[in-house]
């Protein structure tokens, strides 16, 4: 179980962290959620050893992690920018930290196939690792990392340069492998979607600090902040809570809302409405657009009744954490 | 830091004992006793001025013709590209002696042309521009190739013409690069010694000139030495703007190569051989007419006359100083070149020995160390001075271009930061590390300015063997001159293949 | 690995072998080329190690001597002329090796042997011009010798400085420097040193000269550094009244040397039969021993009947001043 506690960082005039405490179970993973310059991925280097905090502790299994190298904490890191080794191919890349941690080059270039194999890269191995496609290099970078038996992994946004489809398919061979492994993780996105997918806790970070931390359905049931709120993706948020797309009704019966604009997506239609409580954003799968009576428009009216028991009120102060 | 300190201590300390601590020595001998009217003097006045001037001159020409033809060279495919790209850096190694032959060969009193240029400014800008225009082709391709094609595209979308994206999009682009290049070129024009004595005859000297005669033959130090300081000064500005604009393009960055495309239409065929046509006249004629020249006095020489026991003893002599001196440049422009990461000031002193008046510092040094002066390990010394910022500029360069990311990852693999430095960074840099060697090699085999040390005839190298028989009259002695100096032109030639031949394919695959 | 050991004790017995035998410490310009058999032959009889250091050309040897005349960085000196020995002695860095030696021409120093700093021509040029030689120096100002003459800048090298002395002897200061204005005018060239003006400059060799301020010896020299041998030299002394130099070169023990009696010996070997016999084809000068016989090929260089050479005490009094006044007279003004 990795435990952080207090930690503080600033670089001048930036702080990227404030006193910050998380903890990471044993197989879980947490993904550390929170806009670009938040403090993310300093985190992250502060408990691979890359940086050290100006205050705070960390601690592994109980272990003081600050006291040691970044080698000698068995903490795997997998990049950004996969951070694969140009001089050498795809199974010496994968080998490089068993020789690392004192195994024979040839038992560990056994090993390494192996790992190779079971990211789908088998027989691959001898090929220089530019000659790879991003999912490959992706999954050279995976194996580079479980192959040491990491106590803990911390992945850095590391599905951010693939495209769509090839990121949902590694974020699931991701999960599946790391949960399989039982290896703790911390994961660093910006990405809501790709959090709540992957993590069994996610912690929100802003300036520095963990706004809240709690499973997705939690986060999502009861977000601590109109800020959190609207940063996971919540479109109605009013002063002391959301309201979520089921507390609002569209019924012929209710009172009219007025259509402020319209936009068409993949799967319905997205309304911006002014009800009686404000500015709605009201969003109707293809379904209910088509039960309408009247097509929506621009300048037109609609039904919609809000359920305020629906609400969502802002997580208590003690539950955020 | 403290780290830093410690690597850097060795190489620093060499810095000062053999460049700083000479032209110390010197400056204190004069004691400030400078002229009082040396400044206004209308003679130095014209030296200085000049050398301003035709170090601008270069640079300006070297802009001006070298930007075309590093745009067809990033641009266009023609056939033995790669192979040209490579020959290009042939000049830049080709020891000065042999450039100024070249160049005499061509445009002096006999030259091929019917075309006596000798007397004129021409002849040094044209041996400025031999060497030089290579630095800035390079720089400028390279900078062409890290444009990422989508941004030319964009702006042809945006109603360009090719002519305004050069001007609106790749020249605002290119100019750190060729502005980088500048600085260099003009460094080396401005400070430079052999090839102004050589081409600038009486009249269109450097002030380095100038300073060897002060102090070789009027034994003026004072003077000598404040013109020395100014020198420094001036060239030690362009040196921390160059070192600042060098590590803000070393950022590491994601290179999407453009793709080049074989020439279209009769204007980029003719935009392409005009490109060659000029660089076969600015860097492929001196070194053409040098060999035709040796091939003929080789034709002329009995063999036994060609190689006679101190033929043997130079080239040999040639081939272990050279070893030796590019072993200990390279030694101490690793230090220097690692420590150097992230620091201007280190990125900078590395340039010294360059920046530093050779005629001073040969002086300094025999009235530093007069115990010294005649012995091998001095000379040695100076041949590695001279040969050192090339190590160390190359491997700055390739160990701040090198994604952090990739250290990180081998230390988070289970690497202490040593084995991280031994088994991703270090083999990362040695190609540019190869590169820097073989450039200081080629350096201590050319260089000119070692011949201002004092010397022993067991010491025999080329260069001073070539100046030996051209202090005697008579045909045979001018044949072997020619013919040894053809000889050091393959030396420099083999030094050059040791730069780009192996493993440059792998250079231009590298996705970092 | 076996080869590191055994270098290593090779060069600790050679450092011991070379430990036990004195050193005497040479000091000459870069054209010093005494054969090496010769060499081995006086290190053997003396059982001394020579370390022969090559310090530039004459000029430059002799200000590397004045710089370190705290520590002197030699025992004894080879190659100082009549035009460097005022300034060496003034300076204090020399010690006479004997008074019975010493050579009016070059005093406080042992003679080794002389030449003469004269014009050369290139005769191939000359027939094919079918122009008439200059009988004068004056001629040299004439328009028929535009753009004919090339020099040497008296600042940076012996020869163009032996040229100058000579034009000042034969016509008085300032005559001379009329001369060398009128010259200026009439298209003189200036090299740096001897060897961009013979192998650059000068018509023979590529240049656009046909001539030279060389020695009176070079003919020969053509002649001798030939392929085929010559019957003729393609060049020529042009001995015009006032325009040769007299150029004697010496040895002297260098003040605070270490070895004064091997200094001496070291001067008794260059003046040794031997030494003096091997000096015309190697150095391209004149023995000073009588009797020496020359090698056949000096019947190409004819030796000059008079020369205009001031003292060496004047040379040392005003060369510097005259040099400076030459700059002024010949390249500044041109400016």
């Amino acid at each position: 179980m990795l435990t952080v506690q207090g930690i503080s960082k600033r670089f001048g005039q930036r702080v990227v962290a404030d006193a910050l405490s998380l903890e990471v179970a044993a197989g879980e993973m947490v993904a550390l959620l929170g806009p670009s310059g938040s403090g993310k991925s300093s985190l992250l280097n502060m408990i691979a050893g890359l940086s050290s905090p100006d205050a705070g502790t960390v601690t592994l299994n109980g272990e003081d992690l600050l006291a040691q190298p970044p080698e000698a904490r068995h903490v795997a890191m997998i990049f950004q920018d996969f951070a694969l080794f140009p001089h050498l191919d795809a199974r010496d890349n994968a080998a490089f930290g068993l020789v690392e941690r004192g195994m024979a080059r040839k038992q560990a270039r056994g090993l390494a196939e192996e790992a190779l194999a079971e990211v789908g890269l088998s027989g691959q191995g001898h090929r220089r690792v530019w000659t790879l496609s991003g999912g490959e290099q992706q999954r050279v970078a995976l194996a580079r990392a479980l192959v040491t038996s990491p106590r803990l992994m911390l992945l850095d946004e590391p599905f951010s340069s693939l495209d769509a489809h090839l990121r949902e398919q590694m974020q699931a061979e991701f999960r599946q492998r790391l949960r399989s492994a039982n290896i703790p993780a911390l994961l660093v996105t910006h990405d809501r979607d790709e959090a709540f997918a992957m993590a069994d806790k996610v912690a929100v970070l802003h300036q520095g600090r963990i706004v809240q931390c709690a499973a997705p359905a939690a986060l999502q049931a009861a977000p601590a902040s109109a800020w959190l709120a609207r940063f996971i993706g919540f479109d109605n948020v009013l002063d002391d809570g959301v309201l979520p797309q089921e507390a609002l009704r569209v019924e012929s019966g209710q009172p009219p809302a007025r259509i402020l604009s319209l936009s068409r997506q993949a799967d319905g239609v997205r309304l911006e409405v002014e009800a009686v409580v404000g500015r709605l954003v009201l969003r109707l799968s293809a379904r209910e657009a088509a039960a309408l009576p009247v097509p929506p428009e621009v300048g037109g009216e609609i039904g919609l009744g809000v359920d305020l028991a629906r609400m969502r009120g802002f997580a208590a102060p003690d539950k955020i954490l | 830091m403290n780290k830093r300190v410690l690597l850097a201590a060795l190489p620093l300390a060499f810095l000062i004992v053999f460049s700083l601590a000479p032209l110390a020595r010197l400056l204190a001998e004069g004691r400030g006793a400078v002229s009082a009217g040396l400044l206004s003097d209308a003679y130095l006045q014209w030296r200085i001025g000049w050398s301003f001037l035709q170090a601008a001159l270069t640079c300006l020409l070297c802009l001006l013709i070298g930007l075309p033809i590093a745009w067809s060279f990033a641009r266009f495919d023609f056939f033995g590209k790669p192979w040209l790209w490579r020959l290009l850096m042939l000049p830049f190694v080709m020891p000065t002696l042999v450039a100024a032959m070249g160049v005499l060969a061509l445009f002096g009193p006999q030259g091929v042309f019917g075309l006596n240029l000798q007397d004129t400014p021409v002849l040094l800008l044209y041996g400025n521009l031999f060497f030089n225009l290579p630095l800035m082709i390079r720089a400028v391709g390279e900078g062409l190739e890290r444009l990422p094609p989508s941004r030319l595209l964009a702006a042809r979308t945006l109603g360009a013409s090719p002519w305004r994206v050069f001007w609106r999009v790749e020249w605002p682009a290119l100019r750190p690069w060729a502005g980088s290049a500048c600085c260099l070129i003009f460094l080396y024009c401005f400070s430079g010694f052999g090839l102004a004595l050589l081409l600038g005859g009486q009249r269109y000297a450097t002030v380095e000139v100038e300073i060897y005669q002060l102090v070789a033959y009027e034994l003026n130090l004072a003077d000598a030495g404040a013109l020395a300081l100014l020198m420094l000064a001036a060239t030690g500005a362009l040196m921390l703007l160059y070192a600042w604009l060098e590590r803000r393009m070393a950022a590491p960055m994601k290179v999407e190569r453009a793709v080049a495309q074989a020439p279209a239409g009769w204007r980029q065929r003719a935009l392409l051989l005009a490109s060659l046509a000029l660089l076969l006249v600015f860097a492929g004629l001196p070194l053409l007419a040098v060999a035709a020249r040796a091939l003929a006095a080789l034709g002329r020489l009995d063999w036994a006359v060609v190689w006679q026991e101190d033929t043997r003893l130079a080239l040999w002599n040639t081939c272990r100083f050279t070893l030796a001196a590019t072993a200990l440049a390279t030694a101490l422009g690793i230090l220097q070149g690692v420590a150097a990461k992230g620091s201007l000031g280190l990125r900078a002193a590395a340039f010294l020995p360059l920046l530093v008046s050779p005629v001073c510092v040969a002086f300094g040094l025999l009235l530093l160390y007069p115990a010294l002066t005649a012995s091998l390990g001095l000379l040695l010394a100076a041949y590695a001075l001279l040969a050192w910022p090339f190590v160390a500029r190359n491997l700055t360069q390739a160990l701040e271009s090198l994604p952090v990311s990739l250290p990180a990852a081998a230390r988070t693999l289970g690497a202490s930061p040593w084995r991280a430095f031994w088994r991703v960074s270090w083999p990362l840099a040695l190609p540019a590390l190869r590169r820097g060697a073989a450039f200081a090699a080629a350096t201590a085999l050319g260089e000119f300015a070692v011949t201002l040390f004092l010397s022993r005839p067991e010491w025999l190298t080329l260069t001073t063997l070539v100046y030996q028989r051209l202090g005697r009259p008579g045909q045979e002695n001018a044949d072997l001159a020619v013919v040894l100096s053809g000889v050091l032109m393959m030396l420099s030639l083999l030094a050059f293949c040791v730069i780009e031949w192996p493993g440059s394919r792998q250079d231009r695959r590298k996705p970092c | 690995m076996k080869l590191i050991p055994s270098t290593l004790m090779l060069s600790l017995s050679l450092f011991a072998a070379f430990a036990g035998a004195a050193e005497l410490r040479v000091l000459t310009h870069s054209s010093f080329a005494v054969s090496k058999p010769l060499l081995a032959e006086f290190e053997k009889q003396n059982g001394v190690k020579l370390s022969i250091v090559k310090a530039g050309d004459a000029g430059e040897m002799v200000n590397k001597l004045i710089l370190t005349r705290a520590q002197p960085i030699a025992d004894v000196v080879y190659g100082v002329d009549n035009t460097l020995i005022g300034k060496a002695q003034s300076a204090g860095v020399l010690e006479a090796a004997g008074k019975e030696k010493a050579d009016p021409a070059l005093p406080g120093a042992v003679s080794v042997d002389y030449g003469y700093v004269a014009l050369n021509i290139d005769k191939a040029w000359f027939a094919k011009n079918k122009l008439p030689l200059p009988k004068t120096l004056d001629d040299l100002t004439r328009p028929a010798y535009k753009d004919l003459l090339v020099v040497e800048n008296p600042a940076t090298s012996s020869p163009g400085l032996a040229f100058l002395l000579a034009t000042i002897q034969s016509q008085g200061e300032d005559k001379a420097f009329a001369f060398w204005g009128k010259l200026r005018a009439n298209g003189v060239k200036v090299a740096k040193g001897w060897t961009e003006a013979y192998y650059t400059d000068f018509s023979r060799n590529g240049g656009s000269r046909p001539i030279v301020v060389s020695y009176a010896t070079s003919p020969a020299a053509e002649v001798f550094y030939s392929k085929e041998k010559l019957n003729e030299s393609p060049t020529a002394n042009l001995l015009l009244p006032g325009s040769v130099f007299r150029q004697v070169e010496g040895a002297a023990l260098v003040k605070g040397g270490k070895e004064p009696e091997l200094a001496r010996k070291f001067i008794e070997f260059l003046r040794s039969e031997a030494v003096q016999k091997d000096i015309p084809t190697s150095m391209w000068m004149y023995p000073v021993r009588e009797g020496v016989a020359l090698d056949p090929v000096y019947k190409f260089a004819e030796k000059p009947s008079s020369h205009a050479t001031p003292d060496s005490k004047r040379i040392a009094d005003k060369s510097a001043q005259w040099v400076g006044r030459w700059t002024r007279v010949v390249l500044k003004s041109a400016q």
